[in-house]
């Protein structure tokens, strides 16, 4: 499999660590009434989707980004990548 | 100006095996400078001023006895080829004020320069980095033996691993296993 990093060009899925869903990238906030729950479903309930999926994959062995890669589950064709950074910026996630 | 004189991290003599030489690299001082939100077109001006121009993505640029390279998104290294040891750090720091954070790297690498006419066919049988379209001053940070390296052609035929520098010796060890397969 072949990740399409942003600025680095076609890189081998060997040289990124895969993180998990990138729903990850939205925690709750631990100041409102209902965090208990909402940390439940943080932690524990992810959405199993057959098509495109959100994930969140590290680039260990190049520049160390963290992106967030739209990959089909039933063919593994890469739609998309992007910087991790970007994605929780435009989301409000950052200052 | 101190006559401290920085200890090797594997304290050996080259190697040669075959047409390939390795050789540790004890003049070397690192710092790595990362951009501040907001400041990267700070950190570039300033790169321009101490190499003549900032390093683009996976470039080396060598200036004098010092080069930089791109790390990764607005991060850089700067290297000096030093006898003197000041204090790179804390020197590009007053350079860079509070546009960019500066972490002393002096410490953390190991630098063994590789050299020789088979050094392509030597590093493919360690890593992923396609040396033969890679092209001169350029970088690529890369898994040799488990072990997170950069790789950078300076010269044709020669190249400069940086590695960490506990595992300095299992990096040569694995260097020199691959110099021996293909002598």
């Amino acid at each position: 499999m072949i990740i399409d990093h942003p600025l680095l060009g076609p890189r081998d899925a060997s040289e990124f660590v895969y993180l998990g869903d990138a729903s990850l990238i939205d925690r709750p906030n631990p100041d409102t009434e209902d965090a208990s729950h909402a940390f439940y479903e943080y932690a524990y309930l992810r959405d199993n989707p057959a098509g495109l999926h959100r994930e969140l994959w590290f680039h260990e062995a190049g520049d160390r980004s963290w992106l967030v890669v739209t990959r089909n589950t039933e063919t593994h064709e890469i739609t998309k990548v992007e910087f991790a950074k970007d994605v929780a910026r435009l989301a409000g996630r950052s200052l | 100006m101190s006559d401290l004189k920085p200890l090797p991290s594997l304290n050996m003599a080259s190697a040669t095996i075959g047409a390939i030489q390795i050789q540790e690299r004890t003049d070397l001082e690192l710092a790595s400078v990362a951009a501040r939100r907001g400041h990267k077109a700070d950190c570039v001006t300033q790169l321009e001023i101490l190499l003549g121009r900032a390093p683009d993505i996976g470039q080396v640029v060598t200036h004098d006895d010092q080069f930089g390279f791109w790390v990764g998104r607005h991060q850089w290294m700067l290297c000096c080829s030093s006898q003197s040891f000041s204090d790179l750090a804390s020197d590009v720091k007053a350079e860079f004020r509070d546009t960019a954070s500066v972490t002393e790297q002096s410490g953390g690498w190991v630098a063994l320069d590789v050299s020789g006419s088979t050094v392509c066919d030597m590093m493919e049988r360690l890593c992923n980095v396609p040396l033969r379209k890679l092209g001169s001053h350029q970088v690529q940070r890369t898994m040799i033996h488990q072990m997170n390296c950069f790789a950078l052609t300076l010269a044709p035929e020669a190249l400069l691993i940086l590695g960490p520098r506990s595992s300095a010796a299992s990096l040569y060890h694995a260097l020199t296993v691959a110099a021996r397969s293909i002598a």
